[in-house]
C-alpha cells in the first residue's frame, strides 16, 4: 500500500521532468556531442576534432575574465542584494507614514526587463549628457568616464542588477522579521541582552531559511546574468565585463565557433555544478526550524 | 579584379537610363498580379527611416499582387538570428544580404542574373555583388560609399583644409591642428571594426600601396605581419591622443551625438549614412567626406562601396515566382529606400539625388582620382573575419605595447586560417 | 520626563527617517524620470539629460501609440505568459508535491537534480535547444517557446513549492488517506488549498519573469509578427546601420509598454508584496 502510494506520487513528477529531459537534457546532450566539433554554427559540415575545443579553454583569456565576472555577479550580487535588502528591509519594518508607498517604490524595479533596465541605465552611466554626470558637473566636478574600465564596467553592472532586484531580498527579510515571534526578542531583552546581541544571536538565526531562499535565488540569477550586458556595455571594453552566459552566445553568433562555444556551455555548466551543490547543501544544514 | 569608376558616369549612366526605364516600369508591373492569397516572408536589418521606406514599397506591392507579406523586423540582432536559421537551413523567403551575398549567403541564394533589373545596375554594384562567374545573388538597392566623415565645421574653426588632405602624413597634420584647437581629431570608437577591417585596405591591397598583397589574402597564403604596418600607424593615434579618452566603449550613437555637438572632426572608414545621422541630430551641423588618405602621394586614396539594403532569395523558397516578382517591383520603386537611407543609388529607378550621393559627388570634385573598391574585409577576407576584428579592435584600444600588436596579429592570423579553411571545404 | 525623552527621541529618528526614504525613492525613480524626461524630447535636443526636454513634444507618443507592432507584441506577450503560467503551475505543483511526500533516495535525489537544473544556465542551451526545436517544426510558434520556457522555469516552481509543502505537517495527509482519499484527491483537497497564497506569489514571478524574458524570444521567435513586447522595445533601441537611432520615439514607445506593467503592478501590489511575504512566512 505504502510502495503503491510512493509510486503514484513519484509518478506526478513525470509531466514535469519529461518537459525538462525534452527541453534542457537532451539539447545539454546535443551541446556536449557539438563541442567534440569544430562548426561556425550554421555550416552543414561539422568537423571532429576531439577534446580540442576543451584544451583551448586553458588558454583563453576571454574565458578567464568572462569566469571571473561571472562570479562577480553572481557573488557580488548576492552579497550586495542581501547587504542592501536586509537594510532596507530593517529600514521599511520601521512604523512610519508612507512606509507601504516605499516598499512599493523598492521592489518596482522587479518588474522592469534587464534589457530594458540596461538601455534606460545607459543613458544615466554615459558620458555625454548622462544624468550621473550632469549631477557631477552641478558641483563642479568634470564629467567622469564610468565605463571605461572592464573593472569599473563590471562593478557598475554588479551594482545595478543589485539596485534592481535588491526588493526581492528585502521582500523576504521584511517577511522574515515580522514573522519572529515576539515573544522570542522579549524574552531576550528580558534576559538582559543588547539590541545587537539579539539581532545576531536571535534574529538572525531565525531569519535563516529566509536567507536560503534569498541567497540561492540572488546566486542563480547572477551566474545566468545576460539581458542587462546585453544592453548596457555590450560585454565591452574589449570583451572586458562579459559574464560566461554572454560570451557563450558571442562565440556562437559573432565569433562562428558554435563547437568552442559549446564546450566553454558544459565548462560553465560544471562551474556552476561545483559552485552550487555544496552551497545548497551547506545552507540547508543551517536551517533552523521553529 | 580591380575598378576605377569615376562616378559622375554613374551618375549620368542613372539619369540616362532612367528615363527609358520610366515608361517599361509600368508594363512590368501590371503582368505580376496573380499571386492572391500566397504569403512570403522577409528578413530585414533595416530600421527608423529606411524600414518605413521598405515598409512603404512592399505595401505597394500587397496591394498590387494581393501576396501578403510577413516582415521579420532583426535590426542589431540580424547577423546572429540569420545565422540560427542558417544552421537550421530554414531561411526567409527573401532577406537582405548585408555585403555578405558572395561570402557567406551565396549557397543558401538564388542566381538571379538572369532577371530583368539585373541589367540596370550600375558599375559600382556589380562590382560588388558580381561573382567571378558572372552570377548575382542580390538585389542591391543603395550602396554605402565608406570613406573618412569630417566634420567641416570643426575642420574651419581649427583652420584645417580638409580637401588639401591626400597622405596619412597630412592627416596627422590636420589632427595636430585640430587637437591644438582644442577638439578631439579622430572619432573612431573601437567597439567596432571599423578603424581595423575597413580604414587599412588601403596600405595592404593596393597599387602604388606599401603592399600589395590581395593575391595572397585570396589564397589564403598572407603573411600577416605587414598588417603590423596598420597597428604601428593607428598607434600614432594614441600617442598623439587623437582620440576620445573613452573610444574602447562608445557606441555609434554616442559618436553621432558628440560629431552634432561639434566635438570632432573625423572618423575614418565609415559610410554616408553617419554624417546624415549626425545631420538628422543637429541639421546646423556641416559634414563633409574625403577618402580613406593613401600612404604616399601617389598612393590610392580609397574609397569602399559596400552593399546597402539588398535583397537575396532563399533558394529552397516555395514562391520563387512571387519572390521574383517582388524584387522587379523592389528595383523599380527603390527610390524612397535609398533617400532614407542617405546612400548612394545603384539603379536607374532612383532619381532622387540622396543625400550620400551629394556628398560623394562633392567628393570626388575635390579627388577626381579617388579609387573605388569592394569593402576590403568582404573583399579579401573569409565570411567571419568581421567579428574577429571587432575583438582585435578592442584589445589593440586597451593595449598598444609591442606584446599586444603581437598578440593581435597571432589572433587575427588564426581565425583567418581557420576561417579560410572553412571556407574552402565548403 | 522619561517618556519625555523617548518620544523626542523618536521624533527626531522620524526625521532622519524621512531623509532616508526621499533619498530611496529619487534613488528607484531616477531611471524612470529619464525614461519620461527623453520620451518627450524632439530627436535634435541634446541638452543635459538630468534637465526638462528644452521644447516638450508629443509626437514620440503619438507614434508610439500608433505603432501596430506594439499592440501586436502586448498581444504575442499576453498569450506566451499566460501558457507558460498554467504549465509551470500545474504540472510543477503536482511534481513537487510527489517530490515532497513520496520520500526515499530517489525522491531526494531527483530534488538534487532538479537543483542542478535550475543552475543550468539557459542560453549554453541555446545551441542545442534551437536545432531540436526547428527538427519539430518548433520555430515561431508561441506554444513551443512557451513549452520550452516552462521547462527552463519548471525547476524553480518545483523547488519552490517543494520546500513549501514539506512544510505542511504529514499528518494531514495521513488523515486524509486514512478517510480513504487518493494520492490525487489529496493533493487537490487538502495541499491544494494551502498552496493558494504562495501560488498566486508564484504566478506573479512566473509571468514577470515570462513577460520580460528576452534572449530565447529573440532566437525563438524570429517571425516578425510574432515578437513579444520586450522584443518591440529593444528593436526600438536599435543602432544598426543605415539609420538614426531615434532615441526619444525608443523611449516614448518603452513608456507604454512599461505603463501597463507599472499599474498592474500598483493594483495587484497587495497580492504581489503581501503575497510575497506570506509566501515566506507561510
Amino acid at each position: 500500500m505504502e510502495k503503491r502510494r510512493k509510486r503514484i506520487l513519484l509518478s506526478l513528477t513525470i509531466p514535469a521532468f519529461l518537459l525538462i529531459f525534452m527541453f534542457m537534457i537532451v539539447p545539454l546532450g546535443n551541446a556536449l556531442r557539438v563541442s567534440f566539433f569544430k562548426w561556425n554554427g550554421y555550416s552543414q559540415k561539422m568537423k571532429f576534432i576531439g577534446l580540442d575545443n576543451y584544451l583551448s579553454i586553458f588558454s583563453d583569456k576571454v574565458f578567464r575574465t568572462s569566469t571571473l565576472n561571472t562570479f562577480v555577479y553572481g557573488f557580488g550580487s548576492t552579497l550586495l542584494q542581501n547587504i542592501f535588502g536586509l537594510s532596507a528591509a530593517i529600514f521599511v519594518n520601521k512604523q512610519f507614514k508612507g512606509r507601504n508607498v516605499i516598499r512599493l517604490i523598492l521592489y518596482m524595479p522587479i518588474m522592469i526587463s534587464g534589457v530594458i533596465m540596461g538601455a534606460i541605465q545607459y543613458y544615466i552611466f554615459n558620458f555625454d549628457n548622462g544624468v550621473l554626470n550632469n549631477l557631477l558637473n552641478l558641483f563642479g566636478i568634470e564629467s567622469i568616464y564610468w565605463m571605461k574600465t572592464g573593472v569599473r564596467s563590471v562593478l557598475i553592472i554588479t551594482l545595478i542588477n543589485s539596485w534592481q532586484a535588491m526588493g526581492f531580498c528585502m521582500l523576504i527579510y521584511l517577511a522574515g522579521l515580522q514573522n519572529i515571534p515576539k515573544m522570542y526578542k522579549e524574552a531576550a531583552l528580558l534576559d538582559g541582552a543588547k539590541k545587537r546581541q539579539i539581532f545576531f544571536q536571535v534574529e538572525l538565526p531565525l531569519l535563516m531559511p529566509a536567507i536560503t531562499t534569498a541567497v540561492i535565488t540572488n546566486l542563480i540569477g547572477g551566474l545566468k546574468l545576460y539581458d542587462i550586458i546585453v544592453t548596457l556595455t555590450n560585454g565591452g571594453p574589449n570583451r572586458k565585463s562579459l559574464s560566461l552566459s554572454y560570451y557563450i552566445s558571442l562565440l556562437y553568433f559573432s565569433d562562428e565557433k558554435a563547437g568552442y562555444s559549446a564546450a566553454v556551455g558544459v565548462a560553465l555548466f560544471l562551474i556552476i555544478f561545483v559552485v552550487a551543490v555544496p552551497i545548497n547543501q551547506y545552507l540547508r544544514s543551517k536551517e533552523v526550524e521553529y | 579584379m580591380k575598378k576605377r569608376i569615376g562616378m559622375k558616369q554613374v551618375t549620368a549612366m542613372c539619369l540616362t537610363a532612367c528615363t527609358v526605364l520610366a515608361s517599361a516600369s509600368g508594363a512590368a508591373a501590371s503582368e505580376a498580379a496573380d499571386f492572391g492569397g500566397k504569403t512570403i516572408e522577409i528578413a530585414t536589418y533595416l530600421s527608423g527611416e529606411t524600414l518605413a521606406a521598405y515598409k512603404e514599397v512592399i505595401a505597394g506591392f500587397e496591394g498590387e499582387t494581393g501576396v501578403t507579406v510577413t516582415l521579420d523586423e532583426y535590426g542589431d540582432d540580424y547577423e546572429s538570428t540569420m545565422k540560427t536559421r542558417m544552421a537550421a537551413n530554414d531561411l526567409p523567403d527573401i532577406f537582405e544580404t548585408h555585403g555578405w551575398s558572395l561570402i557567406r549567403y551565396k549557397e543558401y541564394l538564388t542566381d538571379l542574373s538572369g532577371e530583368a533589373w539585373a541589367a540596370d545596375l550600375n558599375k559600382a554594384a556589380l562590382g560588388v555583388i558580381q561573382d567571378t562567374d558572372g552570377a548575382l545573388y542580390t538585389l542591391m538597392t543603395t550602396g554605402s560609399c565608406l570613406g573618412t566623415a569630417v566634420n567641416m565645421d570643426v575642420c574651419e574653426a581649427a583652420g584645417v583644409d580638409p580637401w588639401a588632405i591626400e597622405t596619412w602624413e597630412d592627416f596627422n597634420a590636420a589632427c595636430d591642428k585640430i587637437k591644438e584647437a582644442g577638439y578631439v581629431p579622430v572619432a573612431n570608437y573601437f567597439t567596432s571594426a571599423g578603424a581595423l577591417a575597413n580604414a587599412n585596405g588601403s596600405w595592404l591591397s593596393y597599387e602604388g600601396e606599401m603592399f600589395n598583397d590581395n593575391e595572397a589574402m585570396l589564397n589564403g597564403t598572407w603573411d600577416w605581419e605587414n598588417f603590423r604596418t596598420i597597428l604601428d600607424y593607428l598607434q600614432t593615434w594614441f600617442d598623439n591622443g587623437y582620440l576620445y579618452e573613452d573610444c574602447g566603449t562608445i557606441k555609434q550613437a554616442d559618436v553621432i551625438e558628440r560629431c552634432a555637438k561639434n566635438e570632432c572632426a573625423f572618423v575614418v572608414g565609415i559610410g554616408t549614412s553617419f554624417q546624415a545621422a549626425v545631420v538628422a541630430q543637429n541639421p546646423d551641423v556641416t559634414m563633409g567626406m574625403i577618402p580613406i588618405c593613401a600612404s604616399q602621394a601617389d598612393g590610392a586614396r580609397f574609397c569602399g562601396i559596400g552593399e546597402g539594403a539588398s535583397f537575396g532569395i532563399w533558394k529552397d523558397t516555395e514562391e520563387m515566382e512571387v519572390c521574383k516578382a517582388f524584387l522587379s517591383y523592389v528595383a523599380e520603386n527603390a527610390d524612397g529606400i535609398n533617400v532614407a537611407a542617405g546612400e548612394i543609388s545603384t539603379l536607374p529607378s532612383e532619381t532622387t539625388k540622396s543625400y550620400g550621393m551629394n556628398m560623394m559627388e562633392e567628393m570626388e570634385s575635390h579627388y577626381p582620382e579617388v579609387f573605388y573598391d569592394n569593402l576590403w574585409d568582404r573583399k579579401y577576407m573569409p565570411s567571419g573575419m568581421w567579428g574577429i576584428f571587432q575583438n582585435a579592435a578592442g584589445m589593440f584600444c586597451e593595449d598598444q605595447s609591442d606584446d599586444t600588436k603581437q598578440e593581435v596579429i597571432d589572433y587575427l592570423k588564426e581565425n583567418y586560417v581557420d576561417l579560410y579553411e572553412a571556407a574552402q571545404e565548403e | 520626563m522619561e517618556k519625555k525623552r523617548a518620544m523626542l527621541h523618536t521624533k527626531k529618528a522620524g526625521v532622519g527617517v524621512y531623509v532616508v526614504a526621499a533619498f530611496l525613492v529619487l534613488l528607484y525613480l531616477l531611471p524612470i524620470y529619464v525614461l519620461v524626461n527623453q520620451s518627450f524630447r524632439y530627436l535634435t535636443d541634446l541638452s543635459p539629460r538630468l534637465y526638462l526636454p528644452e521644447q516638450v513634444t508629443l509626437d514620440n507618443y503619438l507614434s508610439a501609440f500608433t505603432n501596430s507592432a506594439l499592440w501586436n507584441g502586448f498581444k504575442n506577450s499576453t498569450i506566451h505568459v499566460v501558457e507558460v503560467c498554467a504549465l509551470e503551475i500545474i504540472l510543477g505543483g503536482l511534481a513537487a508535491y510527489g517530490l515532497a511526500r513520496a520520500g526515499g533516495r530517489l525522491s531526494s535525489a531527483l530534488r538534487t537534480f532538479n537543483i542542478c537544473v535550475m543552475m543550468i544556465p539557459s542560453l549554453s542551451l541555446l545551441v542545442g535547444t534551437y536545432s531540436l526545436m526547428v527538427r519539430f517544426g518548433m520555430i515561431n510558434k508561441i506554444w513551443a517557446l512557451s513549452l520550452q520556457a516552462a521547462a527552463l522555469g519548471m525547476s524553480g516552481t518545483m523547488f519552490f513549492y517543494t520546500s513549501f509543502i514539506i512544510s505542511i505537517p504529514k499528518e494531514l495527509d495521513e488523515a486524509a488517506a486514512i478517510d480513504g482519499a487518493g494520492v490525487l484527491g489529496t493533493f487537490f483537497r487538502i495541499i491544494l488549498p494551502q498552496l493558494k497564497p504562495i501560488t498566486v506569489t508564484r504566478l506573479i514571478m512566473i509571468a514577470v519573469g515570462t513577460w520580460n524574458s528576452f534572449a530565447m524570444p529573440t532566437y525563438l521567435l524570429t517571425d516578425g509578427s510574432k515578437a513579444t513586447v520586450i522584443m518591440v522595445v529593444r528593436k526600438a533601441f536599435y543602432t544598426a546601420a543605415g539609420s538614426v537611432q531615434n532615441v526619444p520615439l525608443a523611449c516614448a514607445m518603452c513608456a507604454v509598454a512599461l505603463l501597463p506593467v507599472i499599474v498592474l503592478y500598483i493594483v495587484l501590489q497587495r497580492y504581489i508584496i503581501e503575497g510575497q511575504l506570506d509566501s515566506v512566512s507561510k
